[in-house]
């Protein structure tokens, strides 16, 4: 993590101590760090933090910020097995119920989700304070004229320390580091806080084994006030400032949605301005036509009209039967000394009544005749009988002349 | 009001605006585009055929011109009177001297019906009896079918004269056939330049 411009400022606050230190590139040698025993109540905690932001500001005018990092009691950090949600989501849910994340919490406490610990994401690296304290400090902060950049667990500040000094070298194991009387072993892996052991100071042993961050309180503090700037998504902040973050999120989302409307109600305009446009181009188009138009629909009219009029006569004449030639193949195909009574015909059908010595043949000779086809007996043939014997066969014969479909 | 009825009043708005702004402002919208835009394509669909209209004009005018000679031919064959009664009136003549001419007697005319077809045309039906041999009544059909009148037979019924039985239709030596033809013409009825019918 690189280390801000020299016009921050980092504190490291525990209950007992304040340390303030000037971050920038070479803080070690230019660090201002002085420590302030403090044992102010909760109500004298602001005006005793702004106070002491003040002497620490004093004479720099180029001090515009500050990272605080909550060592000892004052922060609580765990790993704790959380539902697969968002730090978003996660978070007001662990501050609802900080009692069961974080059970030595007995205030309304601000809370903050980090990406860090399992890497599966069965377990969460949860840090909390109390929500009075960060809010003090705030005000604190503004009274000295400067920007509460930061607030962090001192847990996370070490880690960053201990992420600095092992640049290069394997990170993996135990770091102890002892502050308010406490001793906390983190266990970093790849730069990653992984394990956290806490245990009071004079039971350290009790702890696993592991390399000593800091040798004193006091240098332990100072570690964590060179450390303490984080990235926003680390810091504790305060419900109001994420209820502006999200006021400013919404304004934004609101503002934007409100430009693409516009955008779409200038496309929606455009494009209806450019469809009226054509419109009326089209219009104005047909309108000059008109008058040529009209002139030509009445010539297609009547061109209609008349090729109508002159198909209708040259289908009348077409459809005009040839009674001659049928006579002339009912004369034909009728045998000898067949006798015809009756000849009825339309355009299709030709039915012929008549008689002969025999009635049979009449019928085979239509059936077998080149000019008619379909032929079959209308009615039973009658025989005709003269002194009890048979002198003609009386016939009554449907035929279709060929060629003519019914 | 609590969290949780401040969450459902966000979770309606949230899911609620979207369908009302896609179903009364989207969908209207782009239902009037589309009818629009189609109006547009058809607009210009009838101005490209007015125009192909226009630049088809001059084959129009040819066609429309020859179309004139040919109707002026075809109506010519067209009785044309000013009333249907005429009309009948001009066939039945017709038909009667036809029959005059190739010797055959016409008992009786009547009028079987009129219809109408298309272009102002009607199709007129008479029915005619007539007597006379068999020679004689394929004279008057064969007359019928070739006269320029747009005249034709659509049924023909000949039979032994009642009374004649023994004769038959065949023989034509005798007038001993009676013949019921259904005789159709061609007329424009409603012709107000007509003056006495007849083929023009």
């Amino acid at each position: 993590m690189s280390h801000a411009p020299s016009h921050a400022l980092g504190v490291a606050l525990s209950p007992l101590r304040i340390v303030v230190t000037a971050l920038s590139r070479d803080a070690r040698a230019r660090a201002t760090a002085f420590e302030v025993s403090w044992d102010a109540s909760a109500a004298d905690r602001a005006a005793v933090l702004t106070e002491v932001l003040r002497r620490a500001t004093a004479g720099d005018a180029t001090l515009r910020e500050v990272h605080v990092a909550l060592c000892g009691s004052l922060a609580d950090v765990r790993i704790a097995a959380l539902p697969k949600l968002s730090a978003e989501e996660l978070r007001p849910a662990i501050a609802r119920d900080v009692m069961q994340y974080a059970p030595v919490s007995d205030v309304a406490s601000v809370v903050q989700v980090h990406g860090d610990a399992d890497a599966a994401g069965a377990t969460r690296l949860v840090s909390s304070a109390p929500a009075g304290l960060v809010a003090d400090l705030r005000r604190a902060a503004a009274s000295a004229s400067l920007v509460l950049r930061s607030v962090i667990a001192g847990p996370l500040a070490w880690r960053e320390a201990i992420g600095e000094s092992s640049r290069g070298r394997a990170t993996a194991g135990w770091y102890h580091i002892t502050c308010d009387g406490i001793t906390t072993a983190l266990h970093i892996e790849d730069g990653r806080l992984t394990a956290i052991r806490r245990a009071a100071s004079h039971r350290a042993a009790l702890l696993p084994p592991g390399e000593v961050l800091a040798p004193s309180e006091a240098a332990a503090m100072q570690l964590a006030a060179e450390h303490a700037q984080a990235a926003d998504a680390d810091s504790l902040w305060p419900e109001e400032i994420y209820a502006v973050r999200r006021q400013r999120m919404w304004r934004q989302a609101a503002v934007m949605a409100a430009a693409a409307l516009v955008l779409l109600a200038g496309a929606v305009g455009v494009e209806w301005r450019a469809i009226a446009r054509a419109e009326a181009t089209l219009a104005a188009a047909r309108d000059s036509l008109r008058p040529s138009l009209d002139a030509v629909l009445a010539r297609r009219d009547s061109s209609a009209t008349l090729g109508q009029r002159v198909r209708a006569v040259e289908e009348f004449e077409r459809g005009a039967p040839s009674w001659l030639e049928l006579i002339a193949s009912v004369d034909a195909t009728l045998p000898p000394d067949a006798s015809l009574l009756a000849l009825r015909a339309s355009s299709d059908t030709v039915l012929l009544i008549g008689q002969a010595r025999r009635a049979a043949p009449i019928l085979r000779a239509f059936s077998e005749s080149s000019a008619f086809e379909g032929a079959r007996t209308d009615a039973p043939i009658d025989q005709v009988v003269e002194n009890g014997e048979v002198v003609a066969e009386r016939f009554s014969i449907l035929a279709r002349p060929r060629g003519r479909t019914p | 009001m609590t969290s949780r009825e401040r969450l459902a009043v966000r979770l309606l708005l949230v899911a609620g605006l979207p369908v009302f702004a896609i179903a009364y402002a989207a969908k209207p919208m782009l239902r009037a585009r589309a009818e629009r835009v189609e109006q547009l394509a058809q607009s210009r669909d009838l101005l490209a055929r007015a125009e192909h209209a226009l630049t088809d004009d001059a084959r129009l005018r040819a066609e429309l011109a020859e179309l004139r000679a040919r109707e002026r031919q075809s109506m010519r064959a067209v009785v044309s009177t000013a009333g249907e009664a005429t009309a009948v009136s001009h066939i039945t003549e017709q038909v009667r001297a036809l029959a005059r001419c190739h010797e055959v007697l016409v008992l009786s005319t009547n009028e079987v019906g009129t219809d109408s077809t298309v272009a102002g045309l009607s199709l007129i039906r008479i029915g005619v009896r007539v007597e006379s041999d068999m020679r004689g009544i394929a004279r008057l059909l064969g007359a019928i079918s070739t006269d320029p009148s747009a005249l034709r037979v659509s049924r023909v019924f000949i039979e032994r004269r009642a009374g004649d039985l023994g004769a038959p239709v065949r023989d034509s030596t005798a007038r001993a056939l009676t013949a019921h033809l259904t005789i159709e013409a061609l007329a424009r009825v409603g012709d107000a330049s007509a003056t006495g019918g007849g083929p023009r």
